[in-house]
């Protein structure tokens, strides 16, 4: 299982995030280059379609296929009043081959994307020891099959933020509370909201985003 | 704060007295602990203190390192002082000191108490403040202060205007100050909520990454990491995109046949994945009808979509090629064979002429008796058969030379080629040449047979050479060149030793009529009688007629060649032989052969089974080429009784043991 938030970021600011994430988490930056394949059954297999994501991570030299099973939110009177989204997410590490593999199983294309960023990690004990990665990454389309190169942003102006944290069914409460702390870490760059809900730009983002990155030194105190 | 001063008092003051109280607050003390806040308190310290130095230190800095380690500090002591604040409540400050004088503004000094070293540096700053003034009265004492005091603040006002100069200079806006854009723009603030619902909805869902199928185009290049994923190369883009396609699209999830770039792709991956995936045409290919041109490239063999040519390709058990080497090898041997039929064709039509018919073997007591009335006739027989020999020696080793390199891949390919041919035309002939086998003509054929001896003599040599070709049992009449065949092959060599013993077929010409029978009917892919001697006596009629050759025995031979090769391939011969030999190898090998011989050694090979007419027609097609010749009904009585005729045919050079 794990707790998400997602908040978007104009484009502008994401220097500024990346300092404020620098300075929040220790400076572990790692890049993110991945592309993503969504693949799903027909309907000859099976009543209910089945949707995997094929992730090939393309920042190492070597990409590195990796598979991902999302799975629906946690519902509920609890689920809704929390900050945030709660879901069961299945992730293995998987050969190269996994796209043959997945088709001669019956999974056909259903989208794919690109995403490019960056992301930290922060370890937090309070209330709960959980790390909690923060990923701020551009969405691109794929106009041709497969073709990475030639990915386009979806919205060239618009990042996505997302805090992950893993969880489990009787803890999550807590990392729910890890995550809405870090959030408000966050709060005058980025709103954090649930997936499905837009929570818009945080008006005085450029505020903040100045006051994080200068053009000057610092004089010396009187 | 006078919680850490107070802390080591409080933790002796607390009275052991008091455990009751500490068991309710059993939580509280899992939280209670002292040394990490101790050390994360001096780190902390440590930190701030660095951050001091490099304050003073480094010339330039920056806000945002600045900041950042501000915000780390921060963090860090926010933290501590969460972690604190459970645990404060486990310790009260308990006053020693406590009087008349202090009681009532005890509470005042408690809440306001320093830190040691605060009050040491206060009593450090009130001397040397006072220390001007000490001996004046204090109201010149007050004033003087006051005097300080707005001296002090008009240097801070001044500081904290030239402080906000420079924020304005530098391009800080003040933190608490009004901000301009407060608010965005009611247009800026919908178009942003719609890019961050397309950006959400991208991300979550794939909206608006879906292509349709008719928008998706196909990409000049995989990149590196999806082509080697798909198994394929990147540099075939027509290709290799197809496999890299090889997905259906998503919304219609139709199956779509592969594109016919598919078929052309000689790689086996592709095609083993290409099964049970729907290949689909991109790149505006179109939309090809059928699901079934994806399968077409599957190289399997007896799958009903395998390449057309693969006739009634026989089960992997009776074949131990691998099925694509043989699919391969079928279609070069086919064109080989093609080939090799003309060939043979004008080889076999000499060796037709030359060829003798066998009587039967003396150890038959029927077959010799049968043949007795022609017995004059054989000694003409065995001259023609030397005739034939030498003449049949050199084109033997001239047709082996050519068979050498393609004998042992083509044989089994050869028989299954052949087989189905045959069979389209033997079995349309079994009947009638059971009929005619069985009907008193045989007598009539022999006689048509000795006058063709030498006709038949060819052809049981290459009856006899049949078996080596194909694992038989005339291995020892194999030449040489013959030797590095099938194990059967060896026994057989074994058992015909044995049987030449007995037939004196250890002969040259047994190996003549061996080696051109082989030759011939190794090469002769059209050759029905070596396809069927081939099928039947490699699988089967090796060992028997091995085992009937070693034994001399009509009826093992009869019924062994009769019932192998009516086992095998339903041949005509063996339906022939069965019927013809009955229990009498001799009779059959006599009659059938000799029939066989004259009339269908008249005939090449397939040549007629049918007594009556088979001499004449034997002959009448004798100068067919060999496919015309086949059509005739198949001679195969002669073909395995090849060596036997050799055989008995030496044996009568010598008179009959009577």
């Amino acid at each position: 299982m794990e707790c998400v938030v997602q908040g978007i970021l104009e484009a502008k600011h994401v220097d500024a995030l990346e300092v404020l994430l620098q300075g929040l988490c220790g400076g572990l930056r790692e890049t993110i280059k991945v592309h993503e394949i969504c693949l799903k059954t027909g309907p000859n297999l099976g009543a209910v379609a089945s949707e995997v994501h094929l992730c090939c991570s393309l920042s190492q030299p070597e990409p590195v296929w990796s598979v991902r099973h999302v799975g629906g939110a946690m519902r509920g009177a609890g689920a809704e009043q929390l900050p945030a989204l709660v879901r069961p997410v299945l992730e293995a590490g998987i050969s190269n081959n996994s796209l043959r593999f997945m088709h001669a199983l019956g999974y056909k294309l259903d989208y794919e994307m690109l995403r490019t960023g960056f992301s930290f990690q922060m370890h937090k004990t309070v209330p709960i020891a959980v790390t909690i990665t923060i990923a701020v990454t551009a969405i691109h389309r794929l106009p041709k099959t497969h073709s990475v190169d030639e990915a386009q942003p979806v919205t060239p102006n618009l990042h996505m933020v997302q805090l992950t944290a893993p969880a489990s069914p009787d803890n999550y409460s807590d990392v729910v509370g890890a995550i809405s702390g870090l959030a408000e870490y966050l709060a005058p760059l980025v709103h954090l909201s649930k997936p499905g809900v837009p929570a818009g730009v945080v008006p005085t983002a450029s505020t903040a985003a100045a006051a994080l990155i200068s053009r000057g030194g610092i004089t010396k105190v009187l | 704060m006078a919680a850490p001063g107070g802390q080591v008092q409080a933790a002796v003051a607390v009275p052991p007295g008091q455990a009751a109280p500490r068991t309710d607050m059993a939580p509280v003390l899992q939280q209670l602990n002292l040394a990490s806040l101790r050390t994360r308190t001096q780190d902390l310290h440590n930190a701030i203190s660095r951050i001091l130095h490099s304050f003073h230190t480094l010339p330039a800095l920056k806000w945002s390192e600045v900041l950042g380690q501000f915000a780390m500090v921060n963090v860090e002591l926010l933290n501590l002082v969460e972690d604190i604040k459970p645990i404060l409540k486990m310790f009260v400050v308990y006053p020693k000191n406590v009087n008349a004088e202090n009681a009532t503004i005890l509470p005042i000094m408690l809440s306001s108490k320093l830190l040691p070293e605060m009050e040491a540096e206060e009593t450090i700053l009130k001397d040397k403040m006072l220390a001007g003034i000490a001996n004046l009265p204090v109201h010149m004492q007050s004033e003087k202060i006051q005097r300080q005091i707005e001296l002090v603040r008009s240097v801070c006002d001044g500081a904290e205007k030239v402080l906000g100069e420079a924020r304005k200079v530098y391009g800080l806006s003040s933190r608490q100050g009004p901000v301009a854009l407060a608010t965005l723009d009611k247009q800026q603030a919908a178009r942003i909520g719609e890019q961050e619902k397309l950006l959400r909805a991208a991300s979550n869902s794939g909206d608006g990454l879906r292509i349709s199928p008719d928008q998706q185009q196909a990409p000049l290049m995989l990149p590196p990491h999806v082509s080697s994923a798909l198994g394929t190369s990147a540099t075939d883009p027509g290709a290799s995109f197809q496999r890299g396609s090889s997905s259906a699209l998503p919304p219609s999830g139709l199956l779509r046949p592969a594109a016919p770039q598919q078929q052309t792709n000689p790689a086996q991956i592709l095609q083993r994945s290409n099964i049970g995936v729907s290949m689909q045409p991109l790149g505006g290919a179109g939309s090809l009808p059928g699901v079934a041109a994806a399968a077409t490239t599957i190289p399997y063999v007896n799958s009903p979509r395998s390449v057309a040519g693969n006739f009634n390709v026989p089960s992997p058990q009776q074949i131990n090629t691998p099925s694509q080497v043989q699919q391969a090898a079928l279609l070069r041997q086919q064109k080989i064979q093609q080939l090799q039929k003309q060939q043979q064709q004008v080889l076999q039509a000499q060796q037709q002429n030359q060829q003798l018919r066998r009587p039967g073997t003396p150890p038959i007591p029927q077959a010799q008796a049968t043949l007795q009335p022609q017995g004059h006739q054989v000694n003409i027989l065995q001259l023609q058969q030397q005739q034939a020999k030498l003449q049949q020696q050199n084109q033997l080793q001239q047709l082996q030379q050519q068979q050498q390199l393609h004998q042992q891949q083509q044989q089994q390919q050869y028989q299954q080629a052949q087989q189905q041919l045959q069979q389209q035309n033997l079995q349309q002939q079994q009947q009638s040449l059971h009929n005619q086998l069985q009907n008193t003509q045989l007598h009539a054929a022999q006689q048509n047979v000795l006058a063709q001896g030498s006709q038949g003599r060819n052809q049981l040599n290459q009856l006899g050479n049949m078996n080596p070709l194909y694992g038989n049992n005339q291995s020892s009449l194999l030449p040489p060149t013959m030797s590095g065949q099938s194990q059967t092959l060896l026994q057989q060599r074994y058992l015909q030793g044995n049987a030449s013993h007995l037939y004196n077929m250890g002969n040259t010409t047994g190996n003549n009529m061996g080696n051109t029978m082989s030759n011939s009917m190794g090469n002769n892919m059209g050759n029905t009688m070596s396809n069927t001697m081939g099928n039947a006596m490699g699988n089967t009629m090796g060992n028997t007629l091995g085992n009937t050759m070693g034994n001399t025995l009509g009826n093992t031979m009869g019924n062994t060649i009769g019932n192998a090769l009516g086992n095998n391939m339903g041949n005509p011969l063996v339906s022939n032989m069965g019927n013809s030999l009955g229990n009498n190898v001799t009779n059959a090998m006599g009659n059938s052969l000799g029939n066989n011989m004259g009339g269908t050694l008249g005939n090449p090979l397939v040549g007629n089974m049918g007594m009556a007419g088979s001499a004449a027609q034997g002959t009448s097609t004798l100068a067919l080429p060999l496919q015309q010749q086949l059509a005739g009904p198949g001679n195969y009585s002669g073909l395995i009784n090849a060596n036997q005729l050799n055989a008995f045919a030496q044996q009568r050079q010598q008179p009959p043991p009577q």
